[in-house]
């Protein structure tokens, strides 16, 4: 059993701890968070942009610890799970609980004291939505969860941005959504050639409720209506030439890449490497995306372009 | 208990509180650096002023 906590004998080190924030998902959080301030018109002072990205990180990984206290049970009949550290019996639930509910207020009232509020409140808003209304309420209960999901991680760049401006204008709100669109196909590539054992544990997970035809076509449904997001910032005029230029050469990309993945079927024995090849370029567009939108700003900021 | 839990607990407890320590100091440095970076200067204090001024 991994819910009664005189199970845990020895107390957990700190690695579990560290394990518990989920640090290779914290990477992507930080990278898009550190974005959205870079990008943003206006200016930061050094250490209160270091503080607020340290926040955006911690506030994750308190999100993360309690996806995996709330989760343990399902964790432990998963293969890619059970060696977290709460169903592999190395740290006693409540623990994972204190320790979450610690780093996301001790990362909310850091951030309300360095950038404001308002940046605070997005901080605490996109903890709740992950920890709250995606992992408790809506993950096991719609095959869209996905989708919800991809809402939690499309907070970063928006509280980055409105740390700087201090005010929720279009701009912070299109990088939201551009990273919400983006999160399905991206993370139905992954399902459709990853056999995971979702449906052992009742996680409606599309592939398996939907079957593997809808789900293809809804990827390819999200990598077109990901086009006109990701342009956005160029035509509401927010970005310049270089990040238009890029966001049209990589959303071409990413369609020419859904069309195969979104129209095929596979077969029994299937390779799946349309899919596969997806799924790596998702990683590589967000980062270039979100790359061009800060070189852009750059540039422009050093004057080199009027 | 065997001696050797009673190590390996020891060893545990000693590198999280070492860890635990690390946290603190580092929390004492953000505050201090969050405190001088924020702390009015008379460009600050001179805005507060003329809001006050504008308010009344």
């Amino acid at each position: 059993m991994i819910t009664t906590d005189h199970s845990v004998l020895i107390p957990s080190d700190w690695r579990d701890f560290l394990a518990l924030t989920k640090p290779r998902v914290m990477t992507l959080v930080v990278f898009t968070g550190l974005c959205g301030l870079l990008a943003a018109p206006g200016s930061i002072h050094p250490v209160i942009g270091a503080i607020v990205i340290l926040c955006i990180a911690v506030g994750a990984g308190g999100a993360a610890a309690l996806n995996q206290w709330y989760e343990a049970e399902i964790d432990a009949q998963m293969k890619r799970t059970a060696k977290r550290p709460i169903p592999a019996g190395r740290m006693a639930r409540t623990d994972a609980r204190d320790f979450g509910i610690a780093l996301s207020a001790g990362s909310v009232i850091v951030m309300g004291l360095a950038a404001g509020w308002l940046t605070a409140a997005l901080l605490a808003v996109s903890i709740v939505y992950y920890a709250v209304v995606y992992t408790i309420w809506l993950k096991p209960r719609t095959p869209q969860n996905i989708v919800v999901g991809g809402g939690a991680g499309a907070f970063p760049p928006l509280i980055g941005w409105v740390a700087v401006t201090g005010d929720v204008t279009l701009m912070p709100i299109v990088l939201f959504a551009i990273i919400f669109m983006w999160t399905p196909p991206h993370f139905w590539a992954l399902a459709l050639f990853v056999k995971t054992d979702y449906a052992k544990v009742g996680i409606p997970m599309m592939p398996v409720v939907a079957g593997e035809k809808s789900t293809r076509r809804q990827i390819l449904i999200y990598a077109v209506l990901l086009v006109p997001v990701a342009l956005a910032p160029w035509y509401l005029g927010s970005a310049g030439l270089i990040y238009a230029v890029s966001a049209a050469l990589l959303s071409i990309a990413f369609v020419a890449l859904s069309v195969p993945v979104g129209l095929r079927t596979s077969a029994e024995e299937d390779a799946m490497k349309p899919e596969k090849r997806l799924f790596a370029f998702s990683i590589l567009y967000l980062f270039v995306l979100f790359g061009a939108l800060v070189a852009d700003r750059l540039i422009y900021n050093a004057g080199l372009i009027a | 208990m065997t001696p050797e839990d009673q190590k390996q607990l020891e060893a545990r407890r000693k590198s999280r509180n070492k860890a635990l320590g690390l946290v603190l100091v580092g929390l004492v440095i953000l505050f201090f650096a969050l405190t001088i970076v924020r702390f009015p200067d008379e460009e600050d204090r001179a805005a507060y002023e003329a809001e006050l001024e504008a308010s009344r």
